[in-house]
């Protein structure tokens, strides 16, 4: 009876297809937990499987190879770049390696190869050597490159001895976790930002046409139905729009079983054979969801009260000290979070946003609530219908409205908290994008500044146009060394003496160089012609190796790195002087994180629209009647305008204030201001424009079809 | 197109209000009405039996124009329905048509007077002659105004103030559907009354569609929906038009 109910019941093919969705959604959700938590746990697996057994953590064993790691560039994405050199004949291979590479020959990951383009990336390792097979990879996608150095530039003294392969404890030295978006990152920012959204989304999708729902199951009770009962009807209404969805779900979820799958945006593939190995968890994410949000239909539907006349009451009162909680938490959040120990810091914050953001919504409920005879007194007065009508709705407490209000919050709430993140990562990247931006590759910073003959070796199979200069800094003296071409390029001077210099010279080159070595912060510049291999550091000092284009001129990073790694070191290093390699990391959290709460933001959206719909098709239905005889339609788009939008835009402003005030204690910049959150709030405005037009809509078309019905 | 109809009865003049000419209106596999003639004149009140499922609300929607019918006619004081577009009809509905619904369908967050004052400010009324229209209306018919949401009144308490919403934009004709259908014995009795002392006090024409022969009784005439026809009412001396 209950799955016959199902569909005829009012909203009840709204409630059906929000059920489907929801459970799809969840059980989708989920089901992405478990395979990425299985591609981190095979990442992992490889990981140690390829981690070098260091001789100094396990002395008593034969040390059979040398290690030794770096790291390089494309772009701004780092990757790893590891030497290794046998010791004997029956050296252990790496993992991925089929036979151990010829000196100066390098093996590359397919995805490296891939990327490698016309920038010929591979070719600054050494000649090309192989290719890494999987078992060598933490994921298909990873960049990695393992180098075996020439004879010329293997420098033992710069690795490590090893017994072989696979060890727990050395684990994370290298690995894509360290480059790109680590596994507890991904979890926490999952659980925020798509499982809770999604969750969400089940208990609005249970609740919709809850109030038919309800009369229902207080009829069943005064019929002397049992809890067994009503559980079969709860049961039965719910049962087939979540066995669909599961249904659904399985189905998405049987494809990264047969496929490689790559997401969008973040360069994260997930490999088939790690799928598989989770089948198990998968088809126990599949049936549990499933089962999860039956056991939620049926807790969230209320069982029969006895209530104190016979007469309808309304549900205000119900719930009432949660509007409470939010002035506490709110400060708690924002000011108590300085106060408990710097560990404790992020937790007691990212706690304190969740229970501002569940408790936001009662406080909004609460003032509409307290707003609605106000309105309605207003709209008696002035003879305006839809003001009247929606403040005596307001004013008895609509839940879907608070529904509709608690999913703008959460989502404004979300993005709010992405908009911060990307922008607090966004602010670490800022000043080296910038430099980049001004500069190029027309400055590239070579390390390490090797002995004089290879310095020499250097600069004489440097590309004409490519001009070396050295940087000494001693204590608070920065002294740049070259010949005059290299030194006038930037407009310095050219004498064999020191000459002083000013930080605020006039190539941009020279300012950033100053900028970066302390000069432009107080320390004293000087310049001065001389012969780079011949400049020594001095007790205390640093050298740094510099290549200027000539002209202004862009220089080939691969190019000049081919040439650091034949002739300075083996583990030489060259990157522009603006160098965003390191800032890739915060690029792809920045991505992991705009993709997860685009999904989030994605599903709220899907909820407060189920959430709308529902309550509009039921105001239709009453409202049809009046509306026929009156041949008016306007008080659908006015009750709307008064009992969606009003409180949606009450649900934007409140949002966006008190998110931004959450945001305070994380960052003090420009991103957390009000006005950098304009595009939020506009944003927000308009999708509560859109589902008040679509509820008024919804609303008129379920007056269209309604017809008298007795008997 | 408006037509008078005015019908020499007795000696006396008798202006129609509603006239249904032949209508069939049928589901597939299922004639609902077939051929159904009824005219209600103002002052007069007629009552429409039927077992259940036997067409009765058909037959009111079908006046109410809410669906098209198969064949046939139905002028509502002397405009043919069937020519109007919807904006005319809702218009024209609006002008001269108030139904009063088995479950009273007003809205329980309201008072009684705004639910019968919100009638006549969708109507177009103005907002302190809606109010006073109202107050009037729902003192005449003894229901509490204002004090309380209409959620908290009793059954005959919302159905009178249904019965008030519906006379809010005077209407020439008034449709009831199962009036009385949820109400008890001494509520029945007194909505009943009410509405048939109606028609002589506004010179309005009033049609009853009920299940309930003690409610079709107090009618002036009484006629009975069975297998798509009209015939008279099995207790009544006098002779339905239709088929």
């Amino acid at each position: 009876m209950g799955r016959a109910t199902a569909l005829a019941a009012e909203a009840g093919r709204v409630r059906f297809w929000a059920l489907v969705l929801a459970t799809s959604l969840l059980s989708l959700a989920a089901s992405g937990l478990v395979l990425a938590s299985a591609s981190f746990d095979a990442r992992a697996e490889r990981s140690v499987a390829r981690s070098p057994r260091l001789i100094a953590a396990h002395p008593r064993e034969t040390p059979r190879a040398l290690w030794a790691p770096t790291t390089s560039s494309i772009g701004n994405m780092a990757f790893d770049v590891v030497y290794i050199e046998p010791i004997g004949d029956d050296a252990p291979l790496p993992p991925g390696l089929s036979h151990w590479p010829d000196p100066g020959e390098a093996v590359l990951s397919p995805a490296l190869l891939k990327a490698d383009g016309s920038d010929g990336v591979s070719q600054q390792f050494g000649r090309f050597g192989g290719v890494i097979g999987p078992a060598g990879l933490e994921a298909p996608a990873e960049r990695f490159v393992y180098v075996r150095p020439s004879v010329k530039m293997l420098d033992r003294s710069k690795m490590f001895e090893i017994s072989g392969f696979g060890a727990e404890a050395s684990a994370g030295f290298v690995g894509e976790s360290i480059h790109n978006f680590g596994a507890q990152k991904f979890y926490a920012g999952y659980a925020g930002l798509i499982l809770l959204p999604a969750a969400l989304l089940v208990v609005i999708a249970a609740r919709v046409g809850a109030a038919a729902r309800d009369r229902r199951t207080a009829l069943l009770g005064a019929l002397g139905a049992g809890r067994r009962v009503r559980l079969a009807f709860t049961l039965g209404e719910a049962a087939l729009p979540v066995a669909f969805g599961a249904g659904i779900a399985a189905l998405g979820a049987s494809i990264p079983l047969v496929l490689d799958s790559s997401y969008p945006l973040v360069e994260f593939v997930l490999s088939k054979e790690d799928a598989r190995d989770a089948w198990p968890e998968l088809l126990l994410c599949l049936t549990g969801v499933p089962i999860a949000v039956l056991f939620l239909a049926i807790v969230l539907q209320p069982g029969h009260r006895r209530s104190g006349g016979t007469r309808p009451t309304h549900v205000s009162g119900r719930r009432a000290w949660i509007p409470w909680v939010f002035p506490f938490a709110l400060l708690v959040t924002v000011r108590g979070a300085e106060l408990v120990p710097l560990e404790f810091r992020i937790p007691v914050y990212a706690t304190g946003c969740i229970v501002v953001l569940a408790t936001l919504p009662a406080v909004i409920g609460a003032g509409v609530g307290w707003l609605g005879p106000l309105m309605a007194s207003i709209g008696r007065r002035v003879g305006a219908p839809g003001l009247l009508v929606s403040g005596r709705r307001l004013g008895v407490g609509s839940r879907s409205v608070s529904r509709l209000v608690a999913s703008m919050v959460i989502a404004i709430g979300l993005a709010a908290q992405t908009q911060l993140w990307t922008g607090v990562f966004g602010e670490f990247t800022q000043s080296a994008m910038e430099t980049q931006k001004r500069v190029g590759t027309t400055v590239l910073r070579a390390t390490p500044y090797a002995v004089g003959d290879r310095v020499r070796d250097f600069e004489s199979e440097l590309p004409s146009g490519a001009l070396p200069l050295g940087v000494r800094q001693t204590g608070d003296r920065v002294e740049i060394v070259g010949d005059c071409a290299a030194l006038r390029e930037i407009g310095l001077p050219c004498s064999k003496t020191s000459v002083r210099i000013s930080a605020s010279g006039g190539d941009v080159r020279l300012r950033e160089i100053l900028s970066r070595t302390g000069v432009a912060q107080g320390a004293r510049g000087y310049a001065r012609r001389g012969a780079l291999s011949q400049v020594g550091a001095g007790k205390g000092g640093s050298l740094t190796l510099l290549i200027v284009g000539q002209g202004r001129r862009q220089l080939s990073v691969p190019e000049i790195q081919g040439i650091a790694g034949r002739s300075l070191a083996m583990k030489a290093s060259v990157r522009p002087l603006g160098d965003l390699s390191d800032t890739g990391k915060l690029v792809t959290a920045t991505t992991w994180v705009r993709l997860m709460s685009l999904v989030g933001v994605g599903v709220i959206g899907l909820a407060a629209g189920t959430s709308a719909m529902a309550e509009f098709l039921r105001f239709g239905r009453e409202l049809a009647p009046l509306s026929v005889l009156t041949g008016s339609r306007r008080i659908f788009r006015s009750v709307a305008m008064w009992s969606l939008f009003m409180p949606a835009v009450l649900a934007a402003v409140f949002g966006v204030l008190v998110a931004w005030w959450l945001a305070t204690p994380l960052t003090s910049t420009s991103v957390a201001t009000p006005t950098s959150m304009a595009p939020i709030t506009i944003g927000a405005l308009v999708c509560a424009l859109g589902l008040a037009s679509w509820g008024a809509h919804a609303a008129v078309r379920a007056a269209g079809m309604w017809t008298p019905s007795s008997d | 197109m408006e037509i008078s109809l005015e019908v020499q009865v007795g000696g006396y003049t008798e202006r129609v209000v509603l006239e249904v000419e032949d209508l069939n209106y049928g589901l597939p596999g299922r004639s609902l009405l077939a051929g159904v003639r009824l005219s209600v004149a103002a002052g007069e009140s007629v009552a429409v039996t039927g077992a259940s499922g036997s067409g009765k609300t058909t037959l009111l929607t079908c006046i109410l124009g809410l669906v098209e019918p198969d064949a046939g006619s139905v002028r509502i004081a002397g405009v043919d329905q069937g020519g109007l577009s919807s904006r005319e009809l809702a218009r024209h509905r609006r002008e001269n048509v108030g139904m009063v619904f088995q479950f009273g369908e007003l809205l329980p967050e309201l008072s009684p007077l705004e639910n019968v004052a919100l009638a006549g400010l969708l109507a177009g009324k103005k907002t302190g002659e809606a109010y006073a229209r109202a107050a009037e209306l729902l003192d005449e018919l003894g229901v509490p105004a204002e004090g309380s949401a209409t959620a908290t009144l009793s059954g005959g308490e919302r159905q009178r103030t249904a019965v008030a919403r519906a006379l809010m934009n005077d209407p020439a004709l008034l449709l009831a559907d199962e009036p009385t259908g949820s109400l008890d014995p001494t509520h029945r009795d007194a909505v009943a009354e009410l509405l048939y002392s109606v028609p002589r006090q506004r010179d309005c024409a009033l049609l009853v569609v009920t299940h309930d022969v003690s409610v079709a009784q107090r009618a002036d005439r009484r006629v009975r929906l069975d297998g798509g026809r009209l015939a008279a009412g099995a207790e009544g001396a006098e002779m339905g038009e239709g088929a």
